[in-house]
């Protein structure tokens, strides 16, 4: 899942950067990233994202910060799109799903994606949700839930589209304790947030 | 040997008059609230008999060595400028909004746009009276003050739990922020390397 992990890398850190990914069932695709937004028309950028999700091959090389911008797709509405019509095979359900596995239990940060245009909104308020009332989800165990094969691919859309644009990130519960260490600069904050977490959960 | 020093955050609680703001502060501190309510003498007066001219202050103990501070702020945008001083240190903040009321949107654009402007911190509306006629949807809402990617919750801001609910889902916004600020460039924030 090196496709996601670059994407994800690309989007978070906000960076000018060109994805190089080589998905199985396609050519090698290459797509451009400035600041937040892919370079290209929505047309072009929004298959070749769809195939990045997949790819098992990928990587990011930095672009210099004066390369052409024009035209941009946003990084939301890029990737919403990409998920929309998304719809893994066999194979690629089975990588997302052992790729989850693998992840920490995160928290999940809430936003209105439904008016970004996102089609299944639901799947992305029951994580959230879940992650509210037990402080953190694992993401294995929520894919597990999943009633059948087409709700399976609903939470794996919602997955990819949360890892990708930083809406989910490890969960800091096993970091209260060294927060008090690290006092409140930057560095110590998600620590102290986690804290207060804690205290306002078990008011 | 020194003790440590304690860490004191904000939590900022705003928007307009009659919206829930001083409930929720009540809600969320364990010391007693200092409220600064006052008989309503202007226009607030056709919508609740007291409001408040200063803070809702509370406090929430987290442990020995860590306080949350939660300032609930006056509803009037004319008190805008106080959020140059309630910023600093702050960790978030909520919009508390009446859903049923034409003035509170009005005000509430106003107080979002300079908050927007000046302040930038992680932020969440709670849309409230939703049960009441004429009640704005948090749709409606969302798209009347143009909040783009701002959440808008629903909310019964007489309910504890759901005032719980808010405040928990804008810090935990704010965390997933503050771990990704963190993450910075790293190739391994997930640890999978580890795995």
């Amino acid at each position: 899942m090196q496709g996601l992990m670059v994407l994800r890398k690309a989007i978070v850190g906000r960076m000018d950067a060109r994805l190089r990914a080589a998905p199985e069932t396609s050519d090698a695709v290459v797509l451009d990233h400035a600041g937040s937004a892919f370079i290209g028309a929505a047309a072009d950028v929004v298959p070749r994202l769809r195939a990045v999700f997949t790819a098992e091959q990928a990587s990011l090389h930095l672009l210099p910060k004066d390369g052409p911008r024009e035209p941009q797709c946003g990084n939301a509405g890029a990737v919403i799109a990409a998920i929309n019509d998304f719809t893994p095979t066999p194979a690629q359900r089975k990588a997302l799903r052992a790729f989850a596995a693998r992840l920490p239990s995160v928290a999940v940060k809430l936003a209105p994606l439904h008016r970004m245009g996102l089609r299944e909104f639901a799947p992305y308020v029951d994580l959230h949700r879940r992650m509210l009332r037990d402080g953190e989800v694992t993401l294995a165990d929520w894919l597990a839930l999943a009633a059948d094969e087409h709700d399976l691919d609903r939470r794996l859309r919602t997955f990819a589209l949360c890892f990708c644009l930083g809406l989910i990130a490890p969960a800091k519960k096993q970091d209260a304790q060294q927060g008090r260490a690290d006092g409140g600069g930057k560095s110590g904050r998600a620590s102290v947030l986690a804290r207060i977490i804690q205290r306002v959960r078990g008011l | 040997m020194n003790a440590p020093r304690k860490q004191i955050f904000k939590l900022l609680i705003t928007g307009p008059v009659n919206a829930g703001k001083t409930t929720l502060v009540s809600h969320l501190s364990d010391s007693q609230v200092a409220a600064t309510d006052v008989a309503a003498t202007d226009e607030v007066a056709r919508l609740k008999s007291m409001t408040t001219v200063g803070l809702d202050f509370g406090i929430l103990r987290v442990d020995d060595d860590l306080e949350l501070h939660l300032f609930g702020t006056p509803g009037q945008a004319r008190f805008n400028f106080m959020w140059d001083i309630l910023a600093k240190g702050a960790l978030a903040a909520v919009f508390l909004i009446d859903s049923t009321s034409e003035e509170s949107l009005a005000e509430a654009r106003k107080m979002y746009d300079y908050y927007r402007e000046k302040v930038r911190l992680p932020v969440v509306f709670g849309a409230t009276k939703q049960d009441l006629p004429g009640a704005l949807s948090p749709e409606e809402i969302a798209e009347r003050l143009d909040l783009g990617d701002v959440p808008v919750i629903p909310l019964d801001a007489r309910v504890k739990e759901e005032n719980k609910a808010i405040v928990l889902t804008v810090l935990e916004n704010a965390l997933v922020e503050a771990v990704e600020e963190d993450a910075g460039e790293a190739d391994d924030e997930w640890g999978l390397a580890a795995g």
